[in-house]
């Protein structure tokens, strides 16, 4: 084993990356294989396979694959079987170099000399070949394990437009995306995260609409991430992403490859990570919480009315039960008459006062929209059951609750999933604008909503204000706000994107 | 990180301490008051409060109850508060809109009843404000609702629909009659409510206005008179007039009035007597013919549009009569024009205006287009 040159023992470091101990490949077959099978010691998936050709029995080779990982049947007729019956084996003293050049009949072959990257190439599913008497070992491709089919995502459906959404592999994902901008321009940058998982990560950009200002700052935050392992994009944004503590989400994600072409399209960068099909986008701005892709398919009339009701719903969702409590507790004389007796004959005889009753209620629906996300599919209709009819009717009729705060905590919760990529913020305002207006009424909202708008103009994605479009006032800059301009109206980029901003003419 | 939390507190602790008015009360755990009548007080008070609150009934199906509660007091404040001794909950007056005057107290004034709207946050300015005829405030709280169980809403909406039919003026708010006592030269005019009997039952009937000189009320115009006085003092809206027909006394014509101007130009003669021209142009519509009257024939049209001349101009005569002489308070305004179109005249005659008003000499003549003879054009 000294003939490895293994000084130190074969394990993680501090950091969790992999020290090989200075272990360096050697001519000797046996040495090699010795080695590899040191470094995947009590790991049953990976394969040993030696092969010696039919012709010249000294011409020994070994390989090594991961169950699984591996296609079989490149393995069988492209690796093994050529080197079994090649007559073109053992005619040079450099075994590597033949077998690439005429023996392996695979579309990628590297020669490595480097144990880490013959490492890499082994758990990325490619094949290792060793020869006896060569330094080198080949990295064959030979990557062949299931993944998912390229389907519609669930989150993120349209009502027209493309159907197909990302899955968890980073190259199908890509291919998604080159499949729908045809051009060299479209550049994908390789690197990787994670000391222990080492995730392939991809920043895809067009070269000619991106500001490199942009793609430098995206880089020198990458290159500061320190984290053992990247299961899901998120992992990344929340390492990126501009202010922290803010509930607003400043780096976009979305499943679609059209919405990310539509994007890089728009100068923006968009970052694929392997094993995830979220893939984030940026800088992103307010606005884009209430922009859905089918807004760009749709009849620019009819896509403008449900942007402005998204707008809405994010509006009612964040103040109905605020305005509610503050107007039935501090301002009554505000409520037209009937309206205020009505409210007052169906709060009569309910113990607790409007502010808690409007907590309880949205605290219990939030808890049956968390049961909705968790349970198991199969038992949806209990749900169902006891939600509507327990906590809506039962409750009103028991006189816990009242008739009009089971329709203002339906509505806010209706508005509150109309635009589901500001959820959790809009959740969080809800409720903090709630507490304000029990303790102040009404001049307690307007000094949460106060605090609200300076937050939101405070913020910033990647050195472009958050709500750079949203306080316009030049048409071209308000093409896709409240309204969606018709697309021989959109003439230019948005306006962080400084390199190419005419669209066409 | 420190210190801006503390600054944060600090600023928030604040609020709190500055908001002022902290009036957090749930909605149920208050009784709203619907409407308020003043009388004469009995036991040695100067007034007689009762308020008409509205309460939930018990059980399943609950519906809305009206009950009258009553309290004395020197001042409304005081007999407000007397209340608050029988009462379970605190009373809230954010939601009462009418209130009704006693024909007696009216007649020893008003002013101190309209006072406390314009100071408290709570009672509203715009409070609609009525007279009873013929009995005292409270008799017409204790009326029946017809079509709801809370009387004061639905005397409201019955000012409000009766504003909209009759051509009064409907300057019946808080506000606007303590403006208009407060003006010189023009006096109040309160709309007029009477009890009458429907199906047995008690029932408040609107019934003209009352005429006040200062703040007290000194006699009652019929609601034909009301939207006449209007007419004269150019507040006219819309509304119907009934005339006998110009062929045939024995028939009746109803004019329906689209729009109404006056026009009224003051002159002083060298003696001092103010002469008022007042010059009445009626846009009307034929409502309902109960004579042969053919108004395809200009003449016939004519005719009873001279008619309708004569009619309105006697009727108006008969108003101004009934200020001057009946009444002696210038319901019409007079004062008040002369005094923004002849400061000088009204320095001379203003302090005795009570007795210059009576001598003013009017001049009325009226101006009728029948714009439409009203009959459909679908005949079969």
């Amino acid at each position: 084993m000294d003939s490895n040159n293994i000084k130190k023992p074969i394990r993680p470091d501090e950091t969790g990356a992999m020290d090989y101990g200075g272990a360096v490949l050697t001519s000797s077959l046996e040495a090699n294989v010795a080695l590899i099978k040191r470094i995947f010691k009590n790991d049953g998936t990976v394969v040993e396979r030696r092969v010696e050709n039919r012709l010249r029995p000294k011409a020994r080779c070994c390989i090594f694959f991961i169950d699984g990982m591996a296609s079989n049947q490149i393995v069988d007729e492209y690796i093994v079987k050529p080197i079994i019956e090649t007559a073109a084996l053992g005619l040079s003293d450099d075994p590597a170099e033949e077998l690439s050049r005429d023996v392996l009949a695979a579309n990628d072959i590297r020669r490595e000399a480097c144990v880490a990257e013959l490492v890499k190439g082994l758990i990325a599913g490619d094949t290792l070949v060793f020869a006896e008497g060569s330094g080198m070992g080949l990295i064959v491709s030979s990557k062949g394990f299931p993944t998912r089919a390229v389907s519609e995502p669930d989150s993120e459906k349209a009502l027209r437009g493309p159907r197909e959404g990302f899955t968890e592999a980073i190259l199908v994902n890509l291919s998604l995306v080159r499949r729908k901008l045809h051009t060299p321009d479209l550049k994908m940058k390789f690197r990787s995260f994670g000391t222990r998982s080492d995730t392939r990560a991809c920043i895809v950009y067009l070269e000619s609409l991106t500001d490199p200002a942009l793609l430098a700052e995206l880089e020198r935050r990458l290159d500061l991430i320190d984290i053992d392992g990247v299961l899901d994009s998120n992992y990344i944004a929340e390492l990126i992403k501009d202010d922290k503590h803010s509930p607003f989400k400043t780096i976009g994600t979305t499943e679609r490859p059209d919405v990310v072409a539509g994007r890089l399209l728009e100068g923006r960068i968009a970052l694929l990570v392997d094993g995830t099909p979220m893939v984030l986008t940026l800088p992103y701005l307010f606005i884009e919480n209430f922009q859905a892709d089918d807004d760009y398919y749709l009849n620019f009339y009819f896509a403008s009315m449900g942007r402005m009701l998204r707008i809405l719903g994010f509006l009612l969702s964040v103040s109905i039960p605020a305005v509610y409590v503050a107007f039935t507790t501090f301002h009554r004389e505000m409520i037209p008459t009937n309206l205020a007796l009505s409210v007052m004959q169906a709060h009569q005889g309910i113990p607790f006062p409007t502010f808690l009753e409007c907590f309880i209620m949205l605290i219990i629906f939030e808890i049956i929209r968390e049961t909705g996300i968790r349970m198991p599919s199969n038992i949806g209709q209990a749900l169902s059951i006891v939600g509507a009819l327990v906590i809506g009717q039962a409750a009103v009729q028991a006189k816990l609750i009242s008739a009009p705060m089971v329709i203002v905590v339906a509505i806010t919760a209706i508005t509150g999933l109309i635009n589901p990529k500001v959820k959790g913020a809009t959740i969080l305002v809800r409720f903090l604008s709630l507490f304000a207006a029990a303790i102040l009424g009404l001049f307690g909202f307007a000094f949460v909503m106060a605090a609200l708008v300076i937050h939101l103009f405070s913020l910033e994605s990647f050195g472009t204000v958050y709500m750079s479009q949203v306080s316009a006032v030049r048409p071209q800059e308000m093409k896709d706000n409240a309204v969606r301009a018709p697309w021989y109206f959109m003439k230019t980029r948005p306006v962080f994107e400084r390199r190419d901003p005419v669209r066409k003419n | 990180m420190k210190k801006k939390i503390t600054v944060l507190l600090l600023a928030v602790v604040q609020l709190f301490l500055l908001s002022g008015c902290w009036n957090y009360v749930e909605i149920d755990e208050q009784i709203n008051v619907s409407g308020m009548a003043f009388d004469v007080g009995r036991e040695g008070k100067r007034l007689h409060l009762s308020v008409e609150i509205v309460t939930v009934g018990k059980g399943e199906k609950s519906q809305f109850e009206s009950h009258v509660m009553e309290a004395e007091g020197d001042t409304v404040f005081e007999a407000v508060r007397q209340l608050m001794d029988v009462s379970s909950k605190k009373l809230y007056f954010g939601h009462c809109k009418l209130m009704v005057i006693g024909e007696s107290l009216a007649r020893s004034g008003i002013r101190e009843l309209l006072d406390l709207p314009l100071r408290n946050h709570e009672l509203r300015t715009t409070m609609n404000i009525v007279v009873a005829r013929g009995c005292s405030g409270r008799d017409i709280l204790l009326t029946k609702g017809l079509t709801t169980t809370i009387v004061s809403y639905r005397i409201c909406d019955l000012l409000k629909t009766c504003e909209k039919f009759d051509g009064c003026a409907g300057r019946d708010k808080d506000y606007q009659i303590y403006d208009m006592l407060e003006t010189q030269g023009l006096e109040i005019t309160v709309p007029a409510l009477e009890r009458t009997q429907i199906d047995g039952e008690d029932v408040a009937r609107l019934c003209g206005e009352g005429a006040f000189s200062g703040d007290r009320l000194v006699g009652w115009l019929t609601e034909k008179q009301a939207a006449q006085l209007s007419m004269l003092r150019g507040e006219y809206k819309t509304g119907l007039m009934t005339f006998e027909s110009a062929d045939s006394p024995f028939y009746h014509t109803s004019f329906e009035i689209y729009k109404a101007k006056t026009d009224t130009k003051l002159s002083r003669a060298p003696d001092g007597t103010v002469t008022a021209e007042v010059r009445v142009k009626l846009r009307v519509k034929i409502g309902e013919v109960q004579s042969k009257t053919d108004f395809l024939d200009r003449a016939q049209t004519e005719k009873t549009a001279y008619a309708l001349e004569k009619n309105v101009e006697h009727d108006l005569n008969h108003i101004a009569d009934l200020a001057q002489h009946s009444y002696r308070s210038d319901i019409i305004g007079i004062g008040k024009r002369l005094k923004e179109t002849d400061p000088a005249a009204w320095k001379a005659l203003g302090p005795d205006w009570k007795t210059n008003f009576s001598k003013v000499r009017f001049r009325i003549r009226a101006e009728v287009v029948i714009i439409s003879s009203g009959v459909s054009s679908v005949a079969d």
